[in-house]
């Protein structure tokens, strides 16, 4: 019976579940929660070193589950600036102009500033608020974004085992994980903060990651303890 | 090969000296009070052995009742010496110190045990050199850096030690002088201590004499703190900053929430969010548009992880993470969210596994000349991209901290010195700093008019008055009796609003702008 508790798949399956994320993803739409159940079990298939049609699997999901993100969660914001931001833009244009002259007064300068340092740094900021461990943590406590509804994803007790979990994955350097979280930064640059269900595409990274470090926790206990567990 | 590393070395150190002394005295504009009250101590101290309040060479620095850590300032009394009191003779041993922690980091790498420990701690104290955090925290009058400083040094001392033991005593000497320079200080040496006594414990067992005399040494130094543990002025700031009031309810309750609250303090310093995007929600510890590390450092730090990782059995690398992951736990039980300039010693663990990282990335990269030319990439892209956020947005966006209209008022008070200033301070009482610092005022006549009256009490002071007298200049609320006076008044236009002024028949004699060009405060004179 432990046997079967400590199984891998078993394990995720529990992580998967048990965690306030997923309830919160079925009770707005319950077809992206399935989806990204489907997406953590494919990408841990993957992990294991399995192959074939699961490569193929992988790809619907992440179409699906894009279709359903980008559709809802878009960052209309990322081309268009707000009252404040142009304001902004207008008082740091005066102050590259007078402090730099021709260096920012040049016509290439000027066109990357009017058009392209907003967008990037927004996309930045969208890429960089999905790395956040306090943001699936702790409601992103104890710098709370105001305006959006943030929301603790998965228990405070369950970060220990995460950042082992993700240690591991770092030394691993398993190239379908790497690729994953490649293309969850790209895609999450163009999803709005204020999506309501968050960066779902790190779903199943994470549920890996606290999978891993559990698995890790056991196995270290059982060999440091030799107790049968 | 030896000039190579010293031409390598000296190239890194003069970039940090550079990007640490450059305009001190101009950028930040202005000095912020916390700034202005160790200048005006160190003036003090300098010309009457006493601090601003009267105290003969205190302990702890009442300050604003905050008491500080004195060593920043003692020391600062060096510089004033040569300079006179000035913001450059303020910041002078913050930047000396930064610069310092560029070499110390070369020092302490090099004792890895790797065949590439020279490039890795050339790399490693380049990265120290550029990164944002470092070069703020050196441009301003900052104690931690001072400790940090310090720290690294004593940390040294000890990995010479290992092979030496008659290091020893002066390592656990630097330990106890740092416990001087920063409160949160007196927390990670005594953990680190622990640690370093249990990691070493069969080694120092064989040389117990030292260890012995070195213990003692750490202690003595610690006498003075000690003595005044059960006053205000040892832990005012713990005091002030915890959360621990904040829990209500049962005992597990209690602990459940000082876990729970614990946890995310501590985390928040761990997320890529902050370290790389989100600056400091303090303006006044924070570059605009710019957290402690350049965004792109989240590439070298993934790759730093893994190389850590490979040298995980090495004592010294365990020794540097556990300093980095202690050194957080003093913020971490403070309610203020991802306070930088607590720690320092973590953010520079940070810099470490970037260079770490940056040496493996440029290891995957065959050629020389492309090796130095990815160096000099990333010198022409991050130097810029400071010298764009910090010495050009930080100079107007954060002005406001470093109370640069009042710099001005201070010098119209010097002009004009036969009139009666007085200057509204309900809000910010300890804006009377800036006037005594910028006067240079006496400070026998400043604890003379402002000292404490009875001093025997100076570690029990916590509350700062609301009324200061700097020469022709009097700070405190506006009280409008002093409009039937022949006074000038100062104050921004909530504390003297148009229609105040129009009710008091006040006369406009000047504005005083910001550096975005925005009114500020204003000068009125009393139609009396």
């Amino acid at each position: 019976m432990a046997g079967k508790l400590f199984n891998p798949t078993v394990v995720l399956f529990l992580v998967s579940l048990l965690n306030f994320w997923v309830w919160r993803i079925f009770q707005g739409n319950i077809f992206l929660g399935v989806i990204l159940l489907f997406l953590t079990f494919i990408l841990f298939r993957l992990y294991q070193d399995k192959k074939g049609k699961l490569l193929i699997a992988l790809l619907i999901s992440i179409v699906l589950v894009s279709l359903f993100v980008l559709g809802e969660g878009w960052d209309k914001t990322i081309f268009a600036k707000s009252p404040a931001q142009v304001l902004l833009q207008d008082r740091r244009h005066g102050y590259l102009a007078d402090n730099l002259g021709k260096a920012f007064t040049n016509k290439a300068s000027q066109i990357f500033y009017a058009r392209f340092s907003t967008p990037i740094y927004k996309m930045q900021e969208n890429v960089f608020s999905t790395l956040d461990l306090n943001l699936y943590f702790f409601a992103s406590h104890p710098r709370e974004r105001a305006g959006i509804d943030d929301f603790e994803k998965y228990s405070f007790v369950f970060l220990p085992v995460f950042l082992i979990g993700f240690v591991k994955l770092l030394s691993e350097k398993k190239k379908i994980v790497i690729y994953y979280f490649l293309l969850a930064l790209v895609v999450s640059a163009f999803i709005s903060s204020k999506y309501r269900f968050g960066p779902v595409f790190f779903f199943p990274l994470i549920n890996l990651a606290i999978t891993i470090g559990f698995l890790y926790l056991v196995n270290f206990f059982r060999t440091k303890l030799k107790y049968e567990i | 090969m030896k000039f190579k590393i010293i031409f390598a070395l000296a190239s890194v150190l003069l970039i940090a000296s550079v990007l640490r002394f450059f305009f001190l005295d101009q950028l930040p504009p202005g000095l912020n009070t916390d700034e202005a009250s160790q200048g005006y101590d160190a003036y003090s101290l300098l010309l009457t052995g006493k601090d601003q309040w009267g105290k003969s060479f205190p302990i702890f620095l009442r300050s604003f009742g905050s008491y500080q850590s004195p060593l920043y300032t003692y020391l600062t009394i060096i510089p004033t010496f040569f300079w006179d009191i000035s913001i450059f003779s303020t910041r002078f041993i913050s930047a000396l110190s930064g610069v310092s922690i560029v070499f110390l980091t070369f020092l302490i790498i090099r004792k890895i045990e790797d065949r590439a420990n020279i490039e890795i701690s050339l790399i490693s104290s380049l990265m120290v050199a550029i990164s944002p955090w470092a070069i703020f925290f050196s441009r301003n009058a900052t104690e931690a850096n001072l400790a940090l400083a310090i720290f690294l040094g004593a940390v040294y001392l000890l990995l010479l030690s290992l092979k030496n033991i008659n290091f020893l005593p002066l390592s656990f000497l630097l330990l106890g002088i740092s416990t001087y320079a920063y409160h949160a200080q007196r927390v990670i040496t005594l953990i680190f201590i622990a640690f370093c006594f249990f990691a070493f414990r069969r080694y120092f067992f064989k040389k117990q004499i030292l260890f012995v005399v070195s213990v003692a040494i750490f202690l003595v130094i610690q006498i003075p703190q000690f003595l005044l543990i059960n006053t205000p002025g040892a832990n005012r700031r713990l005091e002030q900053v915890n959360y621990f009031k904040q829990a209500k309810g049962s005992v597990v309750d209690k602990s459940i929430f000082i876990v729970r609250k614990f946890s995310a303090q501590y985390s928040a310093y761990l997320s890529p969010n902050n370290l790389f995007f989100n600056p400091d929600p303090q303006g006044v510890r924070s570059i605009p548009q710019m957290s402690v590390f350049y965004s792109f450092m989240i590439i070298p730090f993934l790759f730093g992880i893994k190389e850590i990782l490979k040298r995980w059995i090495d004592p010294l690398v365990k020794i540097l993470l556990f300093a980095g992951l202690i050194s957080l736990v003093p913020s971490a039980f403070t309610g203020e969210p991802f306070y930088t300039m607590r720690v320092l010693p973590y953010l520079w663990v940070i810099s470490l596994v970037i260079g770490f990282g940056g040496y493996s990335i440029l290891n995957l990269l065959r050629q020389k000349v492309v090796k130095v030319l990815a160096l000099v990439l990333l010198l022409g892209f991050s130097i810029p991209c400071f010298y764009i956020n910090y010495f050009i947005f930080l100079k107007y966006e954060r002005a406001d901290y470093y109370e640069y209209p009042f710099v001005e008022v201070a010098k119209e008070s010097e002009r004009l010195k036969d009139e009666q200033f007085v200057v509204d301070t309900g809000r910010e009482p300890q804006l009377y700093i800036l006037f005594a610092f910028y006067k240079k005022y006496d400070p026998k006549k400043f604890q003379e008019e402002n000292g404490l009256q009875n001093i025997a009490d100076y570690y029990y002071q916590t509350e700062l008055s609301k009324k200061h007298t700097v020469g022709n200049v009097e700070l405190k609320p506006i009280d409008w009796k002093d409009a039937s006076t022949e006074k000038i008044l100062v104050g921004d236009e909530v504390a003297i609003s148009d229609p105040q002024v129009k009710d008091h028949n006040l006369m406009l004699l000047k504005e005083f702008k910001d550096l975005e060009g925005e009114m500020a405060v204003r000068a009125f004179k009393s139609s009396f």
